[in-house]
């Protein structure tokens, strides 16, 4: 049935594309016409300003528009307006001259089309119409206010690099490229939403990326057509090979060395103004299991903590469905002290074990959400009042036993473990259902819903690469820098997983022996 | 697609079975029994099988409730005409008796001489019990076992598992066995084993609550599901030698006047069986080794002579505890050491011609041969304990 509903959405797209070619509009050659038309399309919205000048006191005018605050307006006064008031008499009629010699500003271009004119205007460029040009003059006085680049705040890390993404599509090209300083680095823009008109750029190693997935990407982008672009989850919902996974196929990282890398392992990146994350497609699960501080410290340690991530994921999805299991259906499971221990402080708990199991995970889902709202003030209250009245009250009324806020505690505790904050989404949904089913069948209910899950992952893909590979399907190779952390001459090839042109990674590298040439 | 489909199929079965097993009767952890030892007996008079648990008191168990000298465990009881009546007869009692957390079963004599293959059969059946619980015989009343408090364990029948398990390395004079061992001995038509023997001691010096307790040493002889007899210490020691069941032990040595602790530290037992004129012969050998525990009242332990003469006397030692052990299976006409089955092993043919006439005519007068070989391997930490001072016996080298 969604599928259906996807299908007719998707033709409707189809229809609307035409929408912006039609429209366009050439540029007169009076400049009175210009600003009565400026006037009609963009209305007398306060920050629009159209300022007249004379070149070089000659009756020849022009007009210099732009939106205030959106720009720079020393490079506005200095290099358009003062330069083209002073301009050479032999250049006023000479547009090539005037965009060449006159204009001191970086990025000069010129356009005959009224409606990109208007676009570059509200991106926070400058259109300068000349009187008898058909066309437009723009420069680019970009100089609104952004953000500093900041430490991340979701994918902390130990010894990592302390920048992270920030609001301006821009400074996140810049953090990619200066990491990233190879010619064959490509940003293409397109704009996506029809009234937002966002800045998305997608971001490819020319020559290492696989084409069929960088057209797949581009073919998806392109498709969009809506009002706008409200959140980069949006984009990973176009994106998605499987649009009603529940599990994350588009990985979103604040990292921009996160993002490099990936870059470099042949997949594409996409960044949209205005969000501070960039997605990498395609994705595998065993991305989520990995953080940046695997590389910033010894591999040893890095494949230790890996595995210890794989058993936090495993224990956050199963770990109350396993106590109820115990406690309602398999007591010859536990070692005799622990049933004996459980049971005695299960005794006078009103509530059956899988009730209460079920309304604690409830609460806490409660308690983090409260504490991701509350504004930072307040949100110490939060962790008080939960600890407090959940943890200790609760108990010590009898109406909880301490059993449950353990397993509660831990579940929450090994959640926290997965590097990336999408991934942990999809388990803590899917241990509620997993908890009825234990509720009801014990084990075997735990087993077949855990296969289940395990189907469906299986047949997850992410621009046609498999969302478990390189476990499902097996690639030897690959396990190099999933469970393990191979030191880094030793992953020679790029993931087999995620199709490239140059498959290999570092030249043979034979470690050294030790003793040095005399 | 294919994995899609299964992956579908899979899902709306799993939610039928949760929709169509909807009442499936289950209970919290805290609504049974915990069995955790039961104490079975066979009454004479009344004909009746009787069976005593005791049952952990679960809140006793619950850290933080400052449980009060309050009871840590209940006794209930169950009569019936067969044991599985009996144990359904306790259900009368209270809530629901769950036995798989219970490992330790303790049977009375008069069920032990009456045959003990009912209860083994159900113990093995029966999907709770569990089949590497151990049992052990006792000599005693039931009651006093059962209601035996030793202040150790909260259950107080649970501390026997502990003796089993640990405290019976360090002496070596009794045996363990589990249900699953004992089941496996009854297959055999016939057959010959050993089971611990717990009996119930007051020792002289107690703390307030736990006046007795249990004292595990020696074994019963059971022959088929029948006890036949018991053996002491000392004999069941030989046994373990011989059937390479031990390990740890102590032997003090008598050198001209002084006493010579050895830990017994490795055992190695190895029975040959020879065949001549349709009657077999036993060589039985045994390697044994062990280190100075004391050397009494300082003996030049540095002499490498005195050391060998240690070594035989050890040797000694061991042959007649091993001497003993064979002469009392031979006089109780079982074959508890297990001669029998090594012979099926070498010799088929001979074994299927005197099977019958095995343990009740041949085992007693067969001929069986003890070799042992003693080592003693290390000093312990020390040569001597008094440096400087004469040896006592120097003078005599």
């Amino acid at each position: 049935m969604f599928r259906k509903l996807f299908n007719k959405a998707s033709s409707l797209q189809n229809k609307n594309t035409k929408f912006n070619a039609e429209n366009s509009k050439k540029i007169k050659n009076n400049i009175d016409t210009i600003k009565e038309e400026l006037k009609k399309v963009l209305g007398d919205s306060a920050d629009l300003v159209i300022r007249k000048i004379s070149l070089n006191s000659s009756c020849q005018s022009a007009l210099v528009v732009f939106l205030d605050n959106m720009v720079d307006l020393d490079i506005i006064n200095e290099s358009i307006i003062a330069r083209l008031q002073n301009a050479p008499k032999n250049a006023i009629d000479d547009k090539d001259l005037l965009v060449h010699s006159v204009l001191s500003t970086s990025k000069v271009s010129v356009t005959s089309d009224f409606d990109d004119a208007i676009n570059q205007i509200l991106y926070g460029n400058t259109a300068i119409f000349i009187s008898g040009f058909d066309e437009a003059i723009i420069t680019d006085t970009v100089g609104y206010k952004t953000r500093n680049i900041q430490p991340p705040e979701i994918e902390v890390s130990i010894e990592g690099p302390k920048d992270a993404f920030v609001e301006s599509i821009f400074i996140n090209q810049t953090l990619i490229r200066r990491r990233l300083v190879d010619r064959n680095l490509r940003f293409e823009q397109i704009n996506i939403g029809r009234r937002t008109n966002t800045l998305v750029t997608i971001g490819y190693i020319d020559g290492l990326t696989d084409p069929g997935i960088l057209a797949e990407v581009k073919k998806r982008l392109l498709a969009i057509d809506t009002d706008g672009v409200f959140g980069i989850e949006m984009l990973h919902e176009y994106l998605a090979d499987c649009p009603l996974s529940i599990f994350p196929t588009v990985l979103k990282s604040e990292r921009p060395e996160t993002t490099v890398s990936c870059l470099t392992e042949g997949r594409v990146t996409i960044l949209a103004d205005g969000y501070p994350f960039a997605l990498t497609v395609p994705t595998t699960f065993a991305q989520y299991m990995q953080a940046g501080d695997d590389y910033y410290q010894n591999f040893y340690y890095g494949t230790f903590i890996r595995w210890i991530r794989y058993l936090s994921y495993f224990i956050t999805l199963t770990l109350p469905s396993l106590y109820i299991a115990l406690v309602t259906h398999h007591w010859e499971m536990l070692p005799t002290p622990l049933a004996l221990a459980i049971a005695g402080s299960r005794e006078g708990v009103p509530l059956p074990a899988a009730t209460e199991v079920f309304a604690m995970e409830l609460t806490f889902e409660i308690l983090r959400e409260a504490g991701v709202r509350l504004p930072k003030a307040v949100g110490q209250a939060v962790s008080i009042v939960g600890a407090l009245v959940i943890g200790q009250s609760a108990v010590q009324a009898g109406l909880i036993s301490p059993g449950v806020v353990i397993v509660v505690a831990f579940t929450g505790i090994a959640s926290f473990t997965i590097p990336r904050y999408t991934a942990t989404t999809p388990i803590r949904l899917l241990r509620f259902p997993l908890m009825l089913f234990t509720s009801q069948l014990g084990l075997p209910g735990l087993v077949s819903g855990l296969l289940v899950i395990w189907g469906y992952m299986t047949n997850l893909t992410s621009l046609g690469v498999p969302y478990l590979a390189p476990f499902s399907p097996t690639m030897i190779k690959d396990f190099k820098d999933t469970i393990f952390r191979f030191p880094r001459w030793a992953m020679n090839r790029r993931p087999q997983s995620v199709p490239s042109l140059d498959k290999k990674r570092v030249a043979s590298y034979v470690p050294p022996k030790g003793d040095l040439e005399k | 697609m294919r994995v899609k489909a299964i992956s579908k199929l899979t899902l709306i079965f799993s939610f039928l079975a949760l929709i169509l097993t909807g009442c499936i009767e289950h209970n919290d952890i805290n609504e049974m029994n915990f069995v955790l030892g039961a104490a079975f007996d066979y009454n004479t008079k009344s004909q009746l099988y009787e069976v005593h648990v005791q049952v952990a008191k679960t809140e006793a168990f619950a850290k933080g409730d400052g449980g009060q000298a309050e009871d840590t465990f209940l006794i209930y009881d169950g009569k019936g005409k067969t044991v599985f009546e009996a144990v359904r007869d306790l259900a009368k009692n209270g809530r629901k008796f769950f036995w798989a957390h219970c490992d330790v079963y303790v049977i009375g004599s008069a069920l032990a001489n009456k045959g003990i293959y009912e209860l083994i059969d159900f113990l093995f059946r029966d999907n709770e019990t569990r089949e590497e619980a151990y049992i052990l015989i006792t000599n005693e009343p039931v009651k006093d076992i059962v209601t035996l408090q030793d202040g150790y364990s909260k259950v107080p029948m649970q501390s026997l598992i502990n003796i089993l398990e640990q405290g019976l390395d360090a002496y070596g004079t009794s045996t363990r066995k589990r249900v699953s061992e004992v089941f496996d001995e009854l297959l055999y038509e016939n057959n010959s084993y050993l089971l611990p023997l717990v009996y119930v001691r007051s020792p002289q010096y107690t703390s307030k609550n736990a006046t007795r307790k249990f004292h595990i040493t020696g074994a019963a002889v059971f022959k088929g599901q029948k006890m036949v007899g018991t053996l002491g210490p000392i004999e069941t020691k030989g046994y373990n030698f011989i059937t390479n069941n031990i390990a740890n032990t102590v032997e003090s040595i008598n050198y001209k006047g002084n006493n010579v602790v050895i830990e017994n530290i490795t055992a190695k037992s190895r029975i040959r069986v020879n065949a001549a004129n349709d009657e077999p012969y036993f060589l039985i050998e045994v390697k044994t080794s062990g280190n100075f525990a004391s050397a009494g009242n300082p003996i030049n332990i540095e002499n490498p002579k005195i050391v060998k003469e240690i070594e035989v006397l050890f040797g000694e030692l061991r042959k007649k505890e091993l001497v003993t052990s064979i002469n009392r299976a031979q006089e109780l006409r079982t074959d508890y050491l297990g001669l029998g089955r090594e012979t099926e092993i070498t010799d088929p043919k001979l074994w299927e011609r005197i099977k019958d006439q095995w343990q009740e005519e041949i085992f007693p007068n067969v001929a069986i041969d003890v070799s042992v070989k003693p080592q003693i391997l290390r000093t312990g930490l020390i040569i001597t304990s008094k440096p400087g001072e004469k040896y006592v016996n120097k003078e005599q080298h």
